[in-house]
């Protein structure tokens, strides 16, 4: 059972409770979530993670708006992030590319294509695969 | 009509051409007599589309409300379907397990019951019969199959509610673009109204947020890998330092 913890981040309660369960069903039981980058931000001050996947458009606060405040912050500066999201043109990918996330999904996204992202990402930054 | 008109001219008389000036006053103001209603009947018909385009706001919300309960509630049963496939997967490892033990202890008895079975014939036949019974059989082969289709399909099921998201986005998108033309229309409604047309009308001061970041209006629901592999590409590119 991987141990690595992972915050959710999305303003759909359906989709959080999507990528918890494909989460689960790969090996990773240790996950926390929240609802929109505002949220996020104080799960991640208060609880800690240490694989982030957010979505990009929510209230409050966006995805991207959540990635470029962690990349800013000491803490989460090289934190793991992989963005899930409606938005597929190439310029949104490069936009998120730009602020240093690890991988990007389109929505809907797969099992195996989310396992995929996340081993490559976790072998990149020398973490265990599940 | 010429010739009253003729008993009202100046001294001047009547200008040679007629009195153009005031045919085109009499036609401007015919058109005017007539164009008055006209305009009051726009006006009430964009009162009423204006009026109208809350409720439609409300509606297209009770969808989204009542798209996201019915998703909840199919969460619900998957993942209570889940749990009871997992339960009955571990009955079939375990039922597995005291076959293989079975096969062994039959075994055993094979054993024991071959030199009684040799000087007895019935014997023989009974324990031939007892071993093709159906208790002695193993579990088919195919189960393993068939338990790990239905997992899927339980997971893909739930995996296509992923539809809800996207379409909340794209209601939301429609919401806002019909909220938009509400504003654009109260504020022709004002231009209606003399009075307040030097103070700035109360709707604009109260435009929808920049929608950029709270949903996606294009999102679109497609299980084609194209989109995906499309920012994988973009993504390798990236990664490789070719960002062109
Ligand atoms: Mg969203």
């Amino acid at each position: 059972m991987a141990t690595t913890k992972f915050l959710i981040v999305d303003d759909s309660l359906t989709m959080r409770r999507i990528v918890i369960n494909t989460l689960k069903s790969i090996g990773f039981e240790n996950v926390i979530e929240a609802a929109d980058g505002k949220d996020a931000m104080a799960k991640l001050l208060s609880e800690g993670a240490e694989f982030l996947i957010t979505d990009w458009n929510m209230p409050e606060m966006s995805g991207l708006d959540l990635v470029k405040w962690a990349r800013a912050s000491e803490q989460f500066a090289d934190m793991p992030i992989l963005m899930i999201t409606t938005r597929g043109n190439k310029d949104d990918v490069i936009e998120a590319m730009k602020m240093r996330v690890n991988n990007y999904i389109v929505k809907p996204f797969t099992a195996p294509g989310l396992k995929e992202k996340i081993d490559q990402i976790l072998k990149s930054v020398g973490a265990g695969a599940a | 009509m010429k010739a009253s008109r003729k008993s009202h001219v100046p001294r001047g008389g009547r200008p040679r051409g007629g009195w153009p000036a005031r045919d085109s006053l009499d036609n401007f103001l015919k058109v005017v007599s007539g164009v008055i209603p006209l305009l009051d009947s726009v006006k009430e018909s964009l009162e009423e589309s204006t009026g109208s385009i809350p409720k439609a706001s409300r509606q297209l919300d009770n969808v989204t409300k009542a798209t996201e309960s019915a998703t909840v509630e199919i969460l619900d049963l998957l993942e209570r379907m889940s749990a009871r496939v997992d339960t009955l997967g571990k009955a079939i490892v375990g039922v597995r397990a005291a076959s293989r033990e079975g096969e062994i202890r039959l075994a055993a008895m094979d054993a024991l019951i071959a030199p009684l079975a040799m000087s007895n014939p019935e014997v023989h036949a009974r324990w031939c019969e007892f071993r093709k019974s159906p208790g002695c059989l193993a579990l088919p082969a195919s189960l393993d199959a068939e338990f790990d289709a239905l997992r899927t399909d339980t997971m893909n099921i739930g995996m296509a509610l992923q539809v809800q998201d996207i379409t909340t986005q794209q209601i939301a998108g429609v919401s806002h673009m019909i909220e938009s033309i509400r504003m654009n229309l109260a504020e022709v409604l004002q231009s209606f109204s003399e009075g307040e047309r030097t103070s700035p009308p109360e709707q604009t001061k109260s435009r929808p947020a920049d929608p950029n970041g709270r949903f996606n209006g294009d999102a679109e629901y497609s299980r084609m890998p194209d989109r995906q592999e499309d920012a994988d590409e973009i993504v390798e590119r990236w990664k490789r330092g070719n960002h062109a």
